[in-house]
């Protein structure tokens, strides 16, 4: 059975740990991350009892592209895969590997967020607005929210990849984008969660 | 030794994202058929949730932490499920209320 925590530096160089033997940004983004759920958590409690009291719900399946988003969701998770083997590329300390891999996932989360723009303005054209009715409200409420954690991650990917090309990590030096990692798997998760529950119940 | 472990760690990684690509498209079959769909909710939402178990568990690296961080992790879930009971029991009360109906144009403002 292979060791999988010969994988993980967790006290080698560069790596602070804490009283809770875990390296402390690793600990901080986890911590960031549980407060993530709690506020996703809302928005989908929210709207499970918005749709659970209604007497009539519009047809998710018949107002939204599920063809078009499946492949969206598919992307994303593509994306977690890149994102995983930049890390253990640059474990690896393999560079070139490292820095295709990040920017592979940097364009996906690109053609993720083109894909979203390009839905909602069908939809805004199609009469499905915020403002139109509960369906609108919950809907872009709860895709818009996701939508802008993805941009934040893209924006985070594109500051690691400029770091990335001036040499700031090594197979020492991790665990930014090791915490990365995590934000980035977090975003797919919650699209998976939102995907089924918005676009296919 | 460490690139045995990299392949190792890359074949984990690909098993799991075949899964994840199968489940997605098991899901979106699922969504098409008729039947019973309280039956259909919950098996979509039981496909979701190991999708998104197997993403913590293998894309989060989470089920080879330490013990503390699995507990950050989950007891958030713990609150929303918490959150989620609360929720429900409270919907129900608002079951016979009129919906948000069929979706309609906004009535433009008069010049």
């Amino acid at each position: 059975m292979h060791d999988a925590h010969a994988l993980e530096p967790v006290g080698a160089i560069g790596h602070r740990t804490t009283s809770v033997a875990a390296p402390i940004e690793k600990f901080a983004t986890w911590l960031f991350l549980a407060s993530e759920v709690m506020f996703f958590s809302g928005l989908i409690g929210a709207y499970i009892v918005i749709r659970a009291g209604a007497v009539s719900w519009p047809n998710p399946r018949e107002e939204l592209s599920i063809p078009i988003t499946g492949f969206n969701t598919f992307v994303l998770i593509c994306s977690s895969v890149t994102m995983v083997r930049a890390l253990y590329s640059l474990r690896e300390g393999n560079r070139r590997k490292f820095l295709i891999n990040l920017a592979a996932t940097f364009l996906m989360g690109c053609f993720f967020l083109s894909v979203q723009l390009f839905e909602y303005n069908k939809l805004f054209h199609e009469g499905l607005t915020p403002q139109g009715n509960l369906f609108g409200t919950t809907f872009y409420t709860l895709t818009g929210f996701h939508g802008a954690h993805v941009f934040g991650g893209v924006v985070m990917l594109l500051v690691l990849l400029i770091r990335a090309r001036r040499g700031a990590f090594s197979a020492e030096r991790t665990t930014a984008i090791e915490c990365a990692g995590l934000y980035w798997h977090f975003v797919d998760l919650v699209w998976i969660l939102l995907f089924t529950i918005v676009y296919l119940i | 030794m460490m690139r045995t472990l990299y392949a190792y760690w890359l074949n984990t990684y690909w098993r799991v994202f075949v899964a994840l690509a199968v489940f997605t498209g098991i899901e979106i079959w699922i969504a098409q058929q008729e039947g019973s769909k309280v039956l259909l909710a919950a098996t979509l939402v039981a496909f979701a949730l190991c999708k998104a178990a197997l993403v913590a568990m293998y894309y989060m690296h989470l089920r080879y932490e330490r013990r503390i961080l699995w507990y950050v992790a989950t007891l958030p879930f713990i609150f929303a499920a918490i959150l989620a009971l609360g929720l429900l029991s409270d919907s129900s009360l608002n079951a016979n209320k009129p919906g948000p109906g069929p979706i309609v144009e906004q009535p433009q403002p008069e010049p």
